[in-house]
Parts: structure tokens; C-alpha cells; sequence
């Protein structure tokens, strides 16, 4: 998605000669209808308008099922590439306007055939496809391809006409607000806007899964915020830098987002003690859900969302999610049940999270935690070794819960990286 | 005082001394520390890499610290001699390059390695197609320095890195010791694998120095088979300090970049001038030469005994390499296959950022009065 085919425009100082004036953005499911699609425009127009907040000169434009984005082209790389991460639109061309006029069309669709030319080598071939939907528009579109192409031709420095497989396409939209020439069509992230479905607690590990899956749950609409567990002193604080820069980047695509940090440690040390080791990872899973089902009520969630998938380690098994999920009293969803972890990977590369799920540290699950947990646990053997404790649940989730801590994270167009600039608060500048 | 000696060694920048000291001071303890305290001085070396990574428009996972361009050059010809395919043990280099390349090299050669070195022309210029010609299939490595330290020739890497587009096993090592204070590093452009830098070149500590290490290539190291923590090759505790230090002068080289290399060609001319007028022979080439090094030759006069005479007066210039200085004769005027009349009087003049061009008229009038010195003696 997105990011390289933006980059490419950056290509050179050629901005200074391109004919582009216009983002042209669609968006909406053909689904939607009604009151939901009023809804759905609402809110993607907000979500937009937030996008592009501080980039001037824009003047955004909406028309039914479309948006333009008006600025100069060197604003609208930059619009592109933070369009690219607002859900709700599902593609954006790079557009010549023009009015709807015969010549002037001739000349926008000439600009846009040269610019193309210069920018792609080996265009050898094109063609002109058109669409009219301005009634008042003298000319039918069987005859607008012959008075555009034949325009074209002699001044396209040799190409040929190609309609079956040309390498370049140039598209003529006359509408009724304007006329649109463009040649190509950037795919963006698809979903629902942010904020059309609530919001959802995400459980988030630093691993490579956890962040995909609150992505995938934020393209449908819904806000996520996450929690972190994890174990003073056992754990290193870097691990905390990394989560923050995943939430860094998960912010990119919302434009804010927040974690909770909670200690499990109390918890973990209470577990070794009274829980019998194979049965230790699913009771300290089940209270995860049960701390995080309490933050999701008092942050007014509605869901949890995990990074589980099927058999990738022993703690994901069926049986192990009905003895977790016993204990969560809201529904958890788990967007990756159906992928393969190599699919996760390709997903994780293209949100920007698989870099720094990589980073080596090690999180809560691998201290005191058996090597060889039961696989199968069986839900009832499960409460059974949680009551025998004795441990005061609730209390320790409460405690648990006191050490949380809330971090709001912001979006950062300026540099889309995953690098935490934590440091620049600390004064690191003053040495370098 | 005029201190005409650059490319042996600079002056260490105030604000490179201020962070050194401050740098040392606040954040002293060991970046391995799990501590707080040891945190926040990994910080500071992380941000450091960071800080040069950005400076060299590399990745930070390609930038080492090392204990100065002499170890860094001793841990490319040992990592890549390690770590050659198969069958090809050629490297090309040239005969000009500086001794930190070449003895490492020597020590190859005692071990099986076949070496080339290719030679400039008289005026001092490489040939980017002589080094490129020297190539055999059995070639691994290509070593070719940015900027001459005796004649300040500049080397046409960037159209060597382009000749080994064809080749892409032969890996590309350019020594930019001296290059880095006058011209920018074009890593990616001359498609380096290896560039070695030097912090007290450029008003920076002595013993810091840069490695880079195109991402892909195995890790640099001296010994042993531990990856360098943190990005500092030399094993022992990292020297914080010294990183940011680093770092602040590669910055302040930059920033300052443009200024200088106007200033000092300035100088560099009207000292060229006046000492032809002198009586003396450049031996820098003159056509592209790295301003702030210039080497000319008094026939008929040693060099060193020129120094010592003009040091008499003041003017402190250097004779070829400074850590050569005793040898009997420099290698590198020798390749030029210059008369050993004019090799013998070669004294070199190298400008730190200091000197303003104004300079040349007083720098030229301490000349004749050493240069009378001589004259009156013999």
C-alpha cells in the first residue's frame, strides 16, 4: 500500500513541471447507505480535514462519493502520503483539472500525458479512456476518445495507441463541478473512518502480531487504545520504547493513540508461588483479560482486542482461548485467527510495525513462565487450580491496575518512522 | 602562531571539547549498566550514531565508532580478507594511499593476498579507468582513498563507484580521512561498501573514528567474534563521550563546510602564487585538489630542514605523512615518479578553519625570512 507509490512522485525536482493540481479521493463501501453512509462522509471529511491539518494551501471539496483536495503539487505528495493512512478512502489519483471545455481539456490531458512520459521510462504506449456525467457537456464520450487521442498522438513524441495493454492510461472525467484527467489510480487503506465503530482495548506485546491486529481493527472504523503488561524490574525499560514506538506509529494512523502501561509483576510473583507451573501462563493470560476488561470499562471500550492467532504457540490452542476468554466478560476479538503468520509479516511490513517488533526484548511472558505450559488446558481444571490458590483476585487486579500508567501518543507526519524521540527530551542534543 | 599542519592533526574545536568534558562528566557510567544511570548514557550513544548516521545520510546500524581511521582501516582489510568468496584474494588499491592502509596490507600480501597498486600520473591525478583496469575476475576489494594526504589529489571515487556497478561482489573501501573536512561523503552515490573517517581531523579527540559498513556486509570487528555493542568497534567499555564528541564535530564540520572551503581556497591561492614566485615547485596537482592541502618542493633544499626553519619563525607545516615523518622518503611523491630532487624538498602546507585568507601576506613574508635563514647559511 501506499508509501512507495507516493515516494515515487517525489521523484527529482520534476514537481516544478508537473500539471498536477488535484487529489482526487474516493472513498465508501458500495455497501454503505443510507443514514450509515451520511455518517461514514461525516466522519471521513473530519478524519481527513485532521489529516491535513497544518498543510497549506489545501481547500478540500466533497461531491457525492468523492473528495478534492486542491494545493499546489508539492503539497499534495504530502497530503497523498497522510491520506494513504486515513481509513475510509480507497484510492487517490494525482489530477489535472480543467473546465469543460474541448481545448482545455486537450491541453490537461496533454500536460498529464508529457508529465507521465518523463516520469515512467519505457512508456512506449497509451490510451484515453473517458467518462462524462455532466449532461450539459456537448460531446459523447465515442466521440470525445477520437477528439482527445488524435489530439494527443501527433504530440505524444512517438507513442502508439494501444487500448488493450497500453503502458499508460489517460483518464478524462467531465463532471458537472469540472473536468479530471489523470493516469493513475493509488490504492489507500480501504476500512471504515475512524470513529464510525466505537472503540476497543487492544493487548499489546511488542511482538509482531499484537499491533497488526489493532490495525485491523482500526480500518474497520473503530478507535483502539491498548495496554501494555509489563514487569518492573524484571522487564528492561527499552522494552517500554518499544511499545511506545509502535504506538508511534499506530498513531500515524489514526492521529492519536494511547497505551496503558500496567505492572504484572505483583501478579507474576503471586502465580509462582500458589499455581502449579504448566497451568501458570493461562491464569496469568486470564488476568490480563480481567485488568484489561476493568481499563476497557473505565475507558469505555467496548471490546478487547488480541494479536492471537492458531497454533503458533502453546497458548494458542481453542482450548486454551476458552479457558482465557472465561475470564473476559467483554467480547475479544482476534482479527488474525484467519491468517498465516507469513501474511502477518507482509501486513506488519506495510502498517510500519515489523521493523520494531523485531527489536530483541525480551517481554513479561518468557520470566517465570514454564517452558513447557499445558496445551490443553481444560477450563474447569483451570478454575479449579485458580480457587485452590487462595489468591485474592480482584485485589491483586486492583493493585495491578493502580500502577497503570497512560501514555498519549501523537501522530507525527513530519517523519512517518518508527525512531521514539523520546530522547529529545532529554537534553541528549546539548552533547551532539 | 601559524599552524599550517591540518592534515596531520587540527585544533580541537571549543564546543567539541565542551561536550567532550560535559559528555564525560554527566553521563560517565558503563552503557551496559542496566541502570538508570547506565541508560542514559546508552542514550546518548545511541543518539550520537544516530546524530552521524543522519550526518552521512547512512542507516545507524551502518555507522561503528572506532578507536580512530587507523583502526578502522585495519578492520576492513581484516574483515573483508576474512570473509573473501572463495578462490578471489586480488585487491586493488593505489600507491599513494596512506601508511594505515598500506601495512595492512603488507601483511596480506605476507599472507597469500595479491595486491595492485595502481600509481597516479606525475601532476598526482588518479585515473578512475587505471584503477578500474586493474580489475581480474579474482578481485574481492577495491581501497581508494577520497583526498591525498601529502598532495591533496583528489580521487574520482565516484566514478570508480560507478565502474564497480558492473562488478557488485567487488566491495569499494574509501579512506575520506582527509576529504571529510573540505568536500561531502557521497556514500551512496560512489556505491561504498567501507569509509573510514577520523575525528581529530576534523577538530575532534584523538583516538575516535568512523567506520561505515554497508548494511548486508558482515559486522565489522578486530578480534574476537562478539558484534560491536552500541555501534563502538574497539572492545572495552564504549567511550560515551568520545562518540558525541565525534558527533559534534562531524556536525560542526558540516555546518561549517561551505564557509571554510571558500575561505581557504582563497588562501591556497595566494600562497600557491607567492611561493612559485618563490622559487617553488607545486606538486599538488593542479587541477582538482582539495584546497586546504597544498605540497611544494624547494629544489635543491630538504624539507625537513625547511620545517625546522620555518618553525623557527613561527609558521608550523608539515612534511608528508607526520607519523612518516622519519622515513627516508614519501612513497607517495615517489609514485608520481617525481625527480628525487623535488621529493626531498617537499614540505606540505595544510589549513585548518581557523586562517582567514588575509593570512597569506604574513605567512609569505615568514618564508623569505627562513628562507634567508637558509640561503645565508649555505
Amino acid at each position: 500500500m501506499g508509501e512507495e507509490s507516493t515516494r515515487e512522485r517525489l521523484w527529482g525536482d520534476e514537481a516544478e513541471s508537473s500539471p498536477y493540481d488535484t487529489l482526487l479521493v474516493r472513498y465508501g463501501e458500495l455497501a454503505l447507505k443510507g443514514k450509515n453512509r451520511q455518517d461514514f462522509e461525516r466522519v471521513l471529511l473530519a478524519r481527513v480535514r485532521r489529516a491535513l491539518e497544518g498543510l497549506a494551501p489545501v481547500r478540500i471539496r466533497r461531491t457525492f462519493g468523492r473528495l478534492y483536495v486542491y494545493a499546489p503539487e508539492a503539497v499534495l505528495v504530502e497530503a497523498a502520503r497522510r491520506l494513504e493512512r486515513v481509513f475510509g478512502i480507497f484510492s487517490f489519483s494525482f489530477a489535472r483539472s480543467a473546465e469543460n471545455d474541448l481545448e482545455a481539456i486537450r491541453a490537461a490531458a496533454l500536460a498529464v500525458l508529457r508529465a507521465e512520459v518523463a516520469r515512467r521510462p519505457g512508456v512506449r504506449t497509451f490510451k484515453v479512456s473517458a467518462r462524462r456525467t455532466d449532461p450539459r457537456f456537448p460531446m459523447r464520450v465515442p466521440d470525445l476518445l477520437p477528439a482527445i487521442g488524435g489530439y494527443l498522438l501527433p504530440r505524444s513524441g512517438g507513442l502508439r495507441v494501444d487500448v488493450n495493454h497500453p503502458d499508460l492510461e489517460i483518464t478524462v472525467e467531465i463532471r458537472p463541478e469540472g473536468t479530471f484527467v489523470y493516469a493513475d489510480r493509488i490504492p489507500g487503506p480501504g476500512g471504515l473512518p475512524l470513529g464510525t465503530n466505537g472503540k476497543a482495548l487492544l493487548l499489546l506485546s511488542g511482538g509482531i502480531d499484537s499491533p497488526v491486529a489493532g490495525w485491523y481493527v482500526m480500518r474497520r472504523g473503530v478507535r483502539v487504545e491498548a495496554v501494555h503488561f509489563h514487569s518492573p524490574p524484571y522487564t528492561k525499560p527499552e522494552a517500554k520504547d518499544k511499545v511506545l514506538a509502535l504506538g508511534r506509529i499506530l498513531a500515524s494512523w489514526s492521529d492519536e493513540f494511547t497505551v496503558h502501561f500496567v505492572s504484572l509483576t505483583e501478579i507474576l510473583l503471586a502465580l509462582r508461588e500458589s499455581i502449579p507451573e504448566a497451568l501458570r501462563t493461562v491464569i496469568l493470560r486470564r488476568f490480563m483479560m480481567r485488568i484489561a476488561v476493568r481499563l476497557a470499562r473505565e475507558r469505555r471500550a467496548l471490546a478487547l482486542v488480541t494479536g492471537e492467532s492458531l497454533g503458533q504457540v502453546a497458548s494458542q490452542t481453542l482450548e486454551a482461548m476458552a479457558a482465557i476468554e472465561d475470564a473476559a466478560e467483554l467480547p475479544v476479538l482476534r482479527p488474525l485467527v484467519g491468517l498465516d503468520k507469513t501474511e502477518i509479516i507482509e501486513r506488519a511490513r506495510k502498517i510500519g510495525t515489523y521493523e520494531t517488533s523485531v527489536l530483541p526484548y525480551e517481554d513479561t511472558c518468557t520470566l517465570f513462565l514454564p517452558r513447557h505450559p499445558k496445551t490443553r488446558p481444560r477450563l474447569a481444571e483451570v478454575r479449579a487450580a485458580e480457587e485452590r490458590s487462595g489468591l485474592d483476585i480482584s485485589a491483586l487486579v486492583d493493585r495491578a491496575l493502580g500502577t497503570a500508567e497512560t501514555v498519549t501518543l501523537r501522530a507525527e507526519f513530519g517523519a512517518l518512522s518508527s525512531t521514539p524521540n523520546v530522547e529529545d527530551d532529554k537534553g541528549l542534543s546539548s552533547y551532539l | 602562531m601559524l599552524y599550517l599542519d591540518a592534515a596531520a592533526t587540527t585544533p580541537p574545536w571549543p564546543e567539541v571539547v565542551e561536550a567532550y568534558a560535559r559528555a564525560w562528566q554527566e553521563r560517565f557510567a558503563h552503557p551496559g549498566s542496566p541502570h538508570e544511570l547506565g541508560l542514559r548514557a546508552a542514550e546518548l550513544l545511541k543518539a550520537a550514531r544516530r546524530q552521524v548516521a543522519e550526518l552521512l545520510g547512512v542507516e545507524p546500524e551502518e555507522v561503528f565508532f572506532t578507536n580512530g581511521a587507523t583502526e578502522a582501516n585495519a578492520a576492513v582489510f581484516l574483515g573483508a580478507a576474512s570473509s573473501a568468496p572463495e578462490g578471489r584474494r586480488h585487491i586493488v588499491t593505489t600507491a599513494v594511499e596512506h601508511p594505515s592502509v598500506l601495512e595492512p596490507l603488507a601483511r596480506l600480501e605476507r599472507r597469500g593476498f595479491r595486491v595492485t597498486y595502481v600509481a597516479p600520473d606525475r601532476s598526482g591525478t588518479l585515473r578512475a579507468r587505471d584503477v578500474l583496469a586493474a580489475l581480474t575476475p579474482e578481485t574481492f576489494l577495491v581501497s581508494v582513498m577520497y583526498v591525498n594526504h601529502e598532495t591533496g589529489s583528489i580521487h574520482p571515487i565516484e566514478e570508480i563507484g560507478a565502474g564497480l556497478r558492473e562488478r557488485p561482489n567487488v566491495r569499494f573501501h574509501v579512506d575520506a580521512v582527509q576529504a571529510a573536512a573540505v568536500l561531502p561523503l557521497p556514500i551512496r552515490a560512489a556505491r561504498i561498501d567501507y569509509l573510514t573517517l577520523s575525528g581529530h581531523k576534523i577538530h575532534g579527540p584523538r583516538r575516535t573514528g568512523l567506520l561505515f559498513v554497508r548494511k548486508g556486509l558482515p559486522p565489522p570487528r578486530l578480534y574476537g567474534d562478539g558484534v560491536p555493542e552500541g555501534g563502538v568497534l574497539h572492545p572495552g567499555t564504549p567511550d560515551v563521550a568520545a562518540a558525541a564528541a565525534f558527533a559534534r564535530a562531524l556536525r560542526l564540520t558540516e555546518e561549517r563546510r561551505t564557509a571554510f572551503v571558500e575561505r581557504v581556497r582563497d588562501l591556497s591561492e595566494r600562497l600557491r602564487e607567492g611561493l612559485e614566485a618563490r622559487g617553488a615547485v607545486v606538486l599538488s596537482p593542479r587541477l582538482s585538489r582539495a584546497s586546504h592541502i597544498l605540497n611544494v618542493s624547494f629544489p635543491g633544499m630538504r624539507g625537513e630542514v625547511l620545517v625546522r626553519a620555518l618553525s623557527a619563525h613561527g609558521v608550523y607545516v608539515g612534511t608528508r605523512s607526520a607519523c612518516r615523518s622519519r622515513a627516508p622518503r614519501s612513497h607517495v611523491l615517489t609514485a608520481m615518479r617525481l625527480p628525487a630532487e623535488l621529493v626531498s624538498g617537499s614540505i606540505r602546507l595544510s589549513f585548518a578553519e581557523d586562517l582567514e585568507p588575509e593570512a597569506a601576506e604574513e605567512i609569505l613574508s615568514r618564508f623569505d625570512r627562513a628562507l634567508r635563514d637558509l640561503r645565508s647559511r649555505s
